[in-house]
């Protein structure tokens, strides 16, 4: 093993547990003084670090007292997803269900006629509120042993609604190029469009928390 | 020889003693992250190695108990060399004071007799 290959899977698992980059690159740099003048004196730097490089990059790091918090964004963004997915059908019914309480309460005239974007924004806006919620609910309950992970939820509650503004527009465009298409695979796309992009909201969330308590 | 069970004994006996012993060894002489490691193998623990020992002096430099320098080296590349601090020295003169004292009561304990403070406490 070389010095380079040794920093670099020391660099990986000081990523992997969530250090900040900047004392990431103080600690590489640290480390790389010692080893080279180590190595100048001929001990091969695979003799120095005896054993697993990630554990000494862990102890390293625990003795260090940087302060660092796993970033675990694919956990979180799946966990998040499948909380939204169930948020969208629990939306769905409660949606209805409201739709037919209202209708019973209220005896509307025949010839009353709601604005078509009034409609669709309350009918989807009342479904993707839910699904926020599902969502939210979802890390809060599934990941609640991972730090800070009450500052991710209250980011996903600001962002998630944020980039909605952006992206239910270009998936709206996106339909509309295709001709409000219902083909398999204009549909698919659209999904993985949506999955994608909620995704990328939920890790910037989860990053925008720790960056927030890193420096806190 | 030592077997598994006596050097995981050893280990866990040093584990709160090395920091100490580091100290000591770095208030005779200043040295780098291998020379100290070569230096506590010729004091009498040879399986302590570079692993164990940087991260150690990475959390002692942590708490400011030890100082480094980056030394340009005529034979190679710039070296860090450790010294203990000012407060190293006073935490290392506590620490000696505490160890002293441990070892003789574990001492009378082994030899079968009651340490003199816990006999006056009688």
């Amino acid at each position: 093993m070389t010095i380079d290959e040794a920093i670099t899977a020391a660099g990986q698992e000081w990523r992997r547990l969530g250090v900040p980059a900047r004392d990431r690159q103080a600690l590489a740099a640290d480390l790389r003084l010692d080893l080279e003048a180590a190595v100048a004196d001929g001990v091969p730097a695979d003799q120095l670090i005896d054993g697993d490089v990630t554990v000494f990059a862990r102890r390293l790091v625990e003795e260090s007292g940087v302060r660092h918090v796993p970033a675990r964004y694919g956990q979180i963004a799946a966990t998040a997803l499948a909380g939204a997915v169930v948020g969208v059908l629990v939306g769905v019914l409660v949606v209805a269900g409201l739709y037919m309480i209202l209708v019973r309460l209220f005896n509307l005239p025949g010839d009353f006629n709601a604005p078509v974007a009034v409609a669709a924004g309350i009918y989807y806006g009342g479904i993707g509120l839910v699904a926020l919620a599902g969502a939210v609910i979802g890390v809060l309950i599934l990941l609640r042993h991972v730090p800070a992970i009450g500052r991710t939820a209250a980011a996903i509650t600001v962002l998630v609604p944020l980039s909605a503004i952006v992206m239910v527009p270009l998936l709206m465009l996106f339909a509309r190029a295709t001709g409000y298409s219902t083909a398999i695979s204009i549909v698919l796309i659209e999904i993985a469009l949506s999955i994608a992009g909620f995704a990328a909201v939920t890790t910037l969330a989860r990053r925008w928390s720790l960056t927030r308590l890193l420096k806190g | 020889m030592i077997d598994g069970g006596e050097a995981d004994r050893q280990a866990q006996l040093l584990r709160g003693a090395l920091d100490m012993c580091l100290l000591a060894l770095l208030s005779e002489r200043p040295a780098h992250g291998y020379e100290l490691v070569q230096r506590v193998g010729e004091a009498g623990f040879p399986s302590v190695g570079y692993g164990t020992i940087y991260p150690l002096l990475t959390r002692m430099r942590r708490l400011g108990l030890v100082a480094q320098e980056v030394q340009d080296s005529p034979h190679g590349p710039a070296r860090k060399v450790y010294a203990v601090s000012d407060a190293g020295h006073a935490r290392l003169t506590d620490w000696t004071a505490q160890w002293n004292e441990f070892v003789d009561v574990v001492g009378s304990v082994l030899a079968g007799g009651v340490p003199s403070e816990a006999r006056s406490q009688q």
